[in-house]
């Protein structure tokens, strides 16, 4: 009893030790790390897979502010090798040029390994983190958020067509403080590049993985090319799911909601908003992956 | 990657000229425009700068060009000063009488070494395809009658001269447009609505040929 009692607390010692070791290598936001000479000679590959793989559809690029800070909040699909930040991505930089100067957050883990973080910094990926954003915004650059992040993207494919933030709304507080517009972003197709079945909230429990790496989520999918994925770390091959991405009109919370809004309420029409858009992209779309 | 396409028009080229030096006109004509937008002070003539965005694949691909040669009514080109390296011309030249013949040169290279060439070539049928549909479009439109309105204009043409050659469009992609068409301040769509309707116009009166 003592011995299993002992297991468990070097387990969560090892654990904290882990998380100390990654927060650690989090970088501090080197803003100088996008560098759009790199970004100009990706772009046709990136082109090449969102035309060809996803076939990619973007509308409503020209109501995203062209000049000037802007926060973009999009829905998040796809678990590890989201399809919707590869096609909104490509759009962007085409449609602003590659000059204009546009962020976006990720996961810690994501941005801190070599691969692909090295490469997503000279896109413009930076750690998700108060600072950062903040950082971006006052500089005047465009700056793309996923709410919803790790724990959207993992939902299960039949809650495809469903935005769920899970309840972050620190993205309103940013734009708020910024007093910067914000312009919704839904995408529909990408929770059907692989079969998404759980979350997995209760592996990880079991596994004890949420005390030791403070992983709240191991999902559980059906992917290419490993059959059954359990974490997605390693990434997979999403199926040539069609991509639809659309940018609504911009909110500026304080002309509609006053300078002092009931956060929660706002997060309600903001996401409220997005889903009635992705409800009509969704019923858009005959069939799943083909689209 | 260079890609040209002709066209003869039944107008003289100071008619046509007219459509081409007019940045303000190429979204009616110009297939799959995103933006075709004045940059500074000069709207045409050598120097004016446009902001020019094509929806090609899954991007919309241009950049700011800037006008380099412009010699009325016969010769404008283009170099792109941002964006995808691109080099355009219209050549309009004078066939017979009152008839012009249109020449459409696009001559462009992706960055990025070989990802870039093979971008080039997928992208290839799509830009023609495009290039084509513009010169038809510019022809419908300058034929019907110089001064067009967006309401109508390519429908009555090809209704007019009766042209067998207008690729029926997809249904599905039709529908799309037209939902799309429905929606507010879709600048890209607004020549797609009548195009539509002149497509099913056409194909119903070949259908009603066909059983008589």
């Amino acid at each position: 009893m003592s011995f299993t009692a002992d297991l468990k607390r070097l387990g969560d010692e090892a654990g904290g030790w882990f998380a100390k070791q990654v927060a650690a290598r989090v970088p501090k936001a080197d803003m100088d790390a996008r560098d759009p000479d790199y970004i100009r000679d990706n772009l046709p590959f990136t082109w090449l897979i969102s035309s060809l793989w996803f076939r990619g559809e973007v509308r409503g690029l020209e109501r995203i502010p062209a000049d000037g800070p802007v926060l973009i909040v999009g829905n998040h699909s796809g678990g590890n090798v989201p399809p919707d930040t590869f096609v909104f991505t490509l759009a962007f930089a085409s449609f602003f040029g590659v000059e204009r100067r546009f962020y976006q957050l990720a996961h810690n883990l994501v941005v801190t390994m070599p691969f692909p973080g090295a490469m997503l910094r000279k896109w413009g990926t930076i750690a998700a983190s108060r600072d950062n954003a903040h950082a971006v915004l006052q500089r005047g650059d465009a700056l793309l958020v996923y709410p919803g992040g790790d724990y959207e993207v993992f939902r299960p494919s039949w809650e495809r067509h469903k935005v769920d933030f899970g309840g972050r709304k620190g993205f309103l507080r940013l734009a708020l403080e910024e007093r910067v517009p914000i312009v919704p972003l839904v995408s529909i197709g990408g929770q059907e590049a692989a079969l998404f079945l759980s979350r997995g909230e209760w592996l990880a429990k079991l596994l004890r993985l949420d005390k030791t790496l403070r992983l709240k989520s191991l999902p559980i999918s059906l992917a290419l090319p490993w059959g059954l994925n359990i974490s997605d770390l390693a990434g997979h091959l999403p199926l040539p799911t069609k991509i639809v991405v659309e940018a609504l009109e911009p909110i500026d919370l304080h002309e509609r909601y006053g300078d002092d809004p009931d956060i929660d309420k706002v997060y309600e029409d903001v996401i409220g908003l997005m889903q009635d858009a992705l409800d009509q992209l969704a019923s858009e779309r005959k069939l799943p992956v083909i689209g | 990657m260079r890609l040209s396409e002709k066209r003869r028009i039944k107008a003289d080229r100071e008619t046509v000229w007219a459509w081409v030096c007019d940045p303000a006109r190429y979204p009616e004509f110009m297939d799959g425009v995103d933006r075709w937008r004045v940059q500074g002070d000069h709207p045409s003539g050598c120097g004016a700068r446009w902001d020019v965005r094509m929806k090609i694949g899954a991007a919309p691909v241009g950049g700011i060009v800037e006008v380099i040669e412009f010699e009325e009514p016969g010769d404008l080109a283009w170099n792109s000063v941002t964006g995808v390296t691109m080099r355009g011309r219209w050549r309009l030249r004078e066939r017979g009488e009152g008839e012009t013949e249109v020449t459409l040169r696009l001559a462009y290279q992706a960055p990025g070494g070989l990802m870039g060439l093979i971008a080039d070539r997928v992208a290839e049928p799509i830009v023609r395809r495009s290039l084509k549909r513009s010169l038809r479009n510019l022809q419908m439109l300058v034929e019907s009658r110089p001064a067009p309105t967006k309401t109508e204009g390519p429908r009555r043409s090809r209704a007019a001269s009766g042209q067998a050659d207008v690729e029926p469009e997809k249904p599905r992609k039709a529908t799309k447009k037209a939902t799309k068409a429905a929606r507010p301040a879709k600048n890209a769509t607004k020549a797609a609505r009548p195009a539509k309707k002149a497509t099913k116009a056409s194909g119903g009166g070949q259908r009603s040929a066909n059983a008589s």
